[in-house]
């Protein structure tokens, strides 16, 4: 489950917003979010903020922020491939890494393009 | 004191003295043109007296904005914009320094590459840079993460050798330099026992402050990824 911090989504056992800081990363998981397959978009990241503010002209119905929101869902899709691969028990070199996430990421991204083009647009989602 | 790196070591500590902790860049140049007008003065400007009568702020730009010893040896560190404070290791330095007058005696650690190079990440790193600048609240479980080297998926006994193994290279370090000044390599970075204090008090303040978290992570029982 993806979900957005701060006000925008909250936690589905506590019903509680959870909110991360500006120093978090753009996408985050706390301890009790691991085991539950939850993932955040931390909204107070400094793109994240600056997407979700009306008054600059974006939003949360943004194209912006649904463009932002695509980029981080596919971050998210890469750790999780990454993190429970076939190289999970590897201790990977930043090059070794760095060459596994370009992979992914080159893997993922012609299906967003492909299937996703319409959302990015209006914001509705491809029926399944 | 021969160099223009310990002048202005010196200069800086004589400011904290004064009670100015943290110092802004300005504050430093008036300080170590007052101390050491033949280094910091702007050149071609002398009085009747034969001083030179303004300070040369680019002389002390470059030594704190730069990779110069200042800096790379970690005695001076930014704060804020345009805000610095020395070190521990900067202010042991710099006594040492006003004291005997001549180069301290800062030797090498000699750890093993391993504990040098994780104690290097602990003192450079987020959770301790802001317990140092009372700024506990704005520590978040990411940074801890970081500074204990795990993920929020990590397994309970991945946590407990991350933790042990901090606190053995916290040990390591102590009965290596002995109460000492040390660096990690010849030249480099210098860092004492109050430093190692540092670390560990922000390792026992992560534990106090994300006890939730950790208890999450201590309850599992399968091997998972780091």
């Amino acid at each position: 489950m993806v979900l957005v911090s701060g006000e925008f989504g909250r936690d589905p056992d506590t019903k509680e917003p959870v909110y991360f800081s500006g120093d978090d990363p753009p996408v985050w998981q706390r301890a009790q979010d691991a085991d539950r397959n939850i993932w955040w978009i931390n909204s107070a990241a400094p793109l994240a903020r600056l997407y979700l503010d009306t008054g600059k002209g974006y939003g949360f119905e943004s194209r912006e922020w649904r463009m932002y929101h695509l980029e981080r869902y596919i971050d998210i899709i890469v750790q999780i491939a990454l993190r429970y691969g076939p190289s999970e028990r590897e201790s990977l070199s930043a090059s070794e890494w760095i060459l596994q996430w370009g992979a992914k990421v080159a893997e993922i991204q012609p299906a967003a393009a492909a299937d996703l083009t319409e959302f990015i647009a209006t914001g509705e989602l491809p029926k399944v | 004191m021969q160099s223009v790196s310990d002048k202005l070591l010196v200069a800086a500590f004589e400011l904290e003295e004064k009670g100015v902790r943290p110092f802004s860049a300005e504050d430093l140049v008036v300080a170590a043109w007052h101390k050491f007008p033949d280094t910091f003065g702007l050149a071609g400007y002398r009085g009747d007296d034969n001083q030179l009568r303004y300070p040369d702020s680019n002389r002390v730009f470059a030594e704190i904005m730069g990779s110069k010893p200042i800096r790379k040896r970690g005695f001076l560190t930014k704060v804020g914009n345009k805000m610095y404070q020395l070190t521990e290791a900067g202010r042991e330095h710099a006594r040492q320094l006003r004291c005997g007058g001549s180069e301290p005696s800062v030797r090498k650690a000699g750890l093993g590459r391993e504990v040098a190079g994780q104690l290097k990440n602990l003192l450079a790193s987020r959770a301790v840079e802001k317990v140092k600048n009372n700024r506990l609240q704005d520590v978040t479980f990411f940074d801890a993460c970081i500074f204990w080297g795990i993920t929020p998926v990590s397994s309970a006994i991945e946590l407990q050798g991350k933790i042990s193994n901090i606190e053995g290279s916290l040990e390591s370090a102590r009965k290596a330099i002995r109460g000492n000044m040390a660096t990690f390599g010849h030249g480099g970075q210098a860092f004492g026992a109050q430093d190692l204090d540092t670390v560990l008090t922000t390792h026992r303040l992560l534990l106090e402050r994300f006890r939730t978290e950790i208890n999450i992570i201590r309850q599992r029982k399968d091997e998972r990824k780091v």
